[in-house]
């Protein structure tokens, strides 16, 4: 059997390593953008900050990619996808034919409307790289620098963490609430008060920015009627998905690629899973589409059973764990709020809240922000299918 | 029966909990949302971030599975002779 993977993260990575144990004579090769072997994302915010070396980020050496036979060839980009005729076209001109295709490119960052010297993400390890330069450039320039960061989500948070350990005076720029899907106001106010309190500027319902710049360097950032000095901009706008390179593919597309349990898409012998899908879950009753490490590699394990012939089902609940400047913050199972029928706080204290969402008077996900000792008993509950019995 | 040491360094453990849905038999978050270890899901003596417990081959496959699980390589795990089994480079 010929299988090639799209994606050489976490998602299809995993599903390498199974689908070598599961098929130890298949053919299986990985298409992976970047030109790293796999390493793990969520170590970049510690790498960042300096708590890790650049070489412990990575979770394969090459020598694992040789024993396991899995041909791994980066900076390799599929073009496009003939699901017909069974082969992918990469960026270099060549046909890849395969027997089963895994989608496991994880998602693309939603761009900030213009570019400059200076403006960042933090998806990649040479992103990691690149704001590590550039705050050792402007370090050698011996001027207090200012930052700025851009967004409300996970990423958004991830650069506050590490400006504030540069020791960078930081403006936050929001267009709405924290976590916008998930945090009501009293959540989003206790991040606020916060950050505020750590020594970040707040600006609040931000629409739209416009950079100032030196040639091509950043030097300012016009937001809310105002310019803000910036030579180092963190742009963390959520993720940003090409539904037309998969629908022109016929795979069908909902707010991700849409697979059964099985992982399997609409076209024939194609399989999708990772952050880029729309998965049912069969415990929270709903199609959901997680991005987070934990979620990935689940999926990798399992859609790798699922080429294999294995009928064994994943059942998980997802979870997130973040930080904003030492304010634990952690997200279990559905905590989309225009999903959900009922949120309960069940805690609130200074600096602490803990909700919970049902469905149908049953448990499907919760929030705990600097207080997260009812996490095991919210998950047993939404893993369980019941209503939250609040122990106190 | 093998004896393993099973170590989570908290100052990289980011409250993911990975560990705790692949074994919680013998990981369990505590209220710094930080991976304390057990032993076969007692905590004799005490919360900690490291212990000695000895494990069947199929235990010790579910550590490993826990243990790479973990998005911060904050699990290391250790066998008798004191190698490093996990991570292994």
């Amino acid at each position: 059997m010929n299988i090639l993977i799209i994606g050489g993260g976490i998602c299809g990575t995993t599903a390498a390593g199974e689908l070598r144990k599961a098929l130890p004579d298949a053919s299986i090769t990985i298409f992976e953008e970047e030109y790293h072997r796999l390493y793990s994302r969520v170590l970049l915010p510690h790498y960042l900050k300096g708590k890790v070396e650049r070489e412990k980020v990575f979770l394969k050496s090459l020598e694992w990619y040789s024993e396991q036979n899995i041909e791994l060839l980066t900076g390799v980009r599929a073009e496009g996808i003939d699901t017909k005729n069974q082969f992918v076209f990469a960026n270099y001109g060549r046909e890849y034919p395969y027997d089963k295709l895994l989608l496991a490119t994880g998602h693309d960052v939603r761009l900030a409307s213009e570019d400059a010297r200076g403006v960042h993400y933090l998806r990649t390890l040479d992103d990691a790289d690149g704001i590590l330069a550039r705050i050792k450039t402007l370090r050698a320039d011996g001027e207090k620098t200012h930052a700025v960061v851009y967004g409300g989500g996970f990423i958004a948070l991830e650069f506050l963490n590490a400006f504030h350990q540069f020791d960078l005076e930081t403006t936050l720029l929001l267009r709405s609430r924290f976590f916008s899907q998930s945090l009501g106001e009293n959540g989003h106010n206790l991040l606020l008060t916060h950050a505020e309190n750590q020594g970040v500027k707040i600006l609040t319902e931000v629409e739209d920015i416009e950079l100032v710049k030196n040639g091509e360097d950043l030097t300012g950032i016009r937001a809310g009627g105002g310019t803000i000095p910036a030579k180092i901009l963190g742009v963390g706008l959520g993720n940003h998905l090409d539904e037309a390179y998969y629908k022109v593919a016929g795979i069908d597309f909902g707010n991700g690629i849409i697979v059964n349990q099985k992982f399997e898409t609409s076209a024939e012998h194609v399989y999708a899973a990772g952050d880029i899908v729309q998965y049912p879950d069969v415990l929270l009753g709903a199609h959901m589409r997680y991005g987070n490490y934990m979620n990935a590699m689940m999926h990798g394990r399992f859609v790798a059973k699922a080429i294999a012939g294995s009928a064994e089902e994943m059942s998980l609940v997802s979870s997130y764990a973040t930080n904003l400047l030492g304010k634990e913050i952690v997200m279990v199972g559905d905590t989309r709020r225009s999903e959900v029928n009922e949120i309960e706080v069940v805690h609130e204290a200074e600096g602490e809240l803990v909700e919970v969402f049902s469905r149908g008077g049953r448990a499907v996900g919760g929030i705990m922000i600097g207080y997260t000792k009812p996490r095991a008993t919210i998950t047993k509950a939404i893993k369980e299918n019941i209503r939250y019995e609040n122990p106190s | 029966m093998q004896k393993y040491k099973i170590v989570v360094d908290p100052d990289l453990c980011i409250g993911a909990a990975s560990c705790v849905t692949i074994d919680p038999n013998t990981f369990i978050m505590n209220d710094e949302n930080k991976a304390e270890v057990l032993d076969h899901g007692e905590a004799q003596g005490g919360p900690t971030y490291e212990r000695e417990i000895e494990m069947t081959d199929d235990e010790r496959e579910t550590l490993i599975m826990a243990a790479e699980s973990c998005p911060t390589l904050a699990i290391f795990v250790y066998d008798e002779t004191g190698e490093q089994l996990y991570p292994d480079m």
